[in-house]
């Protein structure tokens, strides 16, 4: 007997996730569009940060800024989208159930409206028009709830916290700065904080600084 | 005494109608994934960038290049998007045909016993679904065997498919005059959202990133020249 070789098995085992994807999107359209949702934030996010990190006609600031806020956007969104359109879903289709309850009727009139519609076709299942109006309102408060999670809570929220990261990026940059240029001696009289202070906090500090540096450990030569 | 309706009830009663329900029921068929795309990019454009360009938690050359680079993002993200999601059905409809025309071969026994499980048993549309009812609590029964197994009807279903396709028929709708044939056109074009969500995410990874560079670059020439083609010195 032959053996189905490994090539077989995997395009299989594909086509067969396909084909249960495929029916759960039939059976629960909302929560496929959901997942298709989640998937597109992460694709986005994976492409758009490995953009800003190969774009050399960016200067060094703002890379760091977009870089962040990809990375914020990414996560953020990605949260903000699943838990507003989760929550959106479950309460439209439950808000279609509760509607629904004891109205068998009207979904048989639906069935027969669905007909006309389709040349040459019978009727549609009752059981299946109820559950598509369920699935269908969940789908469309869904995509409300994803529409207002995308475009109105999470761009505020990402450019907050990549500005906050570019901040710290602009003071470590401006710190590093200041100390390989030696700015305390380096700068002119108005610019250097020793000169600002009055002279005898200033000759105290200095000696704080000179007690400080005769500690053992320290070489005041390499600090300069 | 008339009891004032409130906004619930009134909301209630103008969705629950024939035509309203028909809609919904329509729109949940026939929502795909690159409807979804178009909808988020729309929304996207006449929001996001705004957000960004009057981000005042940054100097004016950051908002204009996150305000421009958004734009980008959107506009190849969208169109990339949606044209790729919208292939992808279109053929992913032929593909998942193709692998349910090999029938009931053992190379493809793998497909058919995930179609007899959908089809067979009670776990299509009816799982753990009760029984409807009406306001007179008339029952409406819910069918535990509609179909019967599908394997033993697949054959003649993929030759009336062939047949209808032959004579330039598509695959958005069969016509046919039994639910099972609908049931399957929407199986296939299910299976082609299925198959655009895959297809999109290597498409973006393939043409998003080049792209959304090369819209950058020239949105920054074209409208802000003068942050362009400056030292990494001069911008720390």
């Amino acid at each position: 007997m032959k053996t189905p070789n490994l090539l077989v098995k995997f395009s299989n085992m594909i086509k067969t996730e396909v084909i249960k994807a495929a029916f759960e999107a039939m059976n629960n359209k909302s929560e496929f569009i959901k997942k298709a949702g989640i998937i597109g934030i992460l694709t986005t996010a994976v492409c758009q940060t490995t953009a800003v990190l190969i774009n050399k006609d960016v200067p060094k600031k703002e890379k760091k800024f977009m870089l962040a806020q990809e990375l914020a956007d990414g996560a953020i969104n990605l949260t903000i989208f699943w838990t507003l359109t989760a929550l959106c879903i479950r309460n439209g289709r439950r808000l279609a159930t509760n509607w629904t309850e004891n109205k068998a009727k009207i979904f048989d009139q639906v069935s027969d409206e669905l007909k006309k519609e389709t040349k040459g076709f019978n009727k549609y299942h009752i059981h299946k028009v109820h559950q598509d109006y369920i699935d269908g309102l969940g789908t469309i408060i869904g995509m409300i709830g994803s529409v207002t999670a995308n475009n109105f809570i999470s761009p505020p929220l990402r450019n907050y916290a990549a500005s906050l990261y570019q901040k710290e990026h602009i003071r470590q940059v401006s710190y590093q700065q200041s100390v390989s240029n030696n700015s305390i001696f380096d700068k002119p009289a108005q610019n250097n904080v020793l000169t600002q202070q009055k002279p005898l906090t200033q000759y105290n500090n200095m000696s704080k600084f000179l007690n400080q540096s005769k500690s053992p450990g320290i070489n005041p030569l390499r600090l300069f | 005494m008339q009891v004032r309706p409130s906004i619930k009830n009134c909301f209630e009663q103008f969705m629950l109608n024939e035509k309203k329900i028909a809609r919904v029921v329509k729109f949940n068929e026939n929502f795909t994934t690159w409807h979804q795309r178009l909808v988020l990019g729309i929304a996207s454009i006449s929001s996001q960038p705004f957000f960004d360009y009057y981000n005042k938690n940054v100097d004016q050359e950051t908002r204009n290049y996150s305000a421009v680079r958004t734009v980008a993002k959107i506009i190849v993200g969208t169109t990339e998007g949606c044209l790729v999601r919208f292939l992808a059905i279109k053929y992913g409809k032929k593909i998942a045909f193709n692998w349910l025309s090999k029938g009931n071969s053992k190379e493809n026994s793998a497909v058919v016993k995930e179609l007899n499980t959908f089809f067979d048993t009670r776990k299509g549309y009816f799982k753990g679904k009760a029984d409807l009812q009406d306001e007179n609590h008339n029952v409406y029964k819910s069918s535990a065997t509609r179909f019967g197994r599908y394997s033993d009807k697949l054959n003649d279903w993929i030759k009336a498919v062939r047949e209808h396709v032959e004579k330039g028929g598509n695959f958005d709708n069969f016509n046919f005059e039994t639910e099972e044939i609908k049931d399957l056109s929407r199986f296939l074009k299910e299976s082609g959202n299925v198959l655009s969500v895959a297809s999109a995410f290597i498409a973006g990874l393939i043409i998003d990133i080049p792209m959304t560079n090369k819209v950058l670059n020239w949105g920054m020439d074209s409208l802000f020249p003068e942050h362009r083609h400056k030292k990494d010195g001069e911008n720390k």
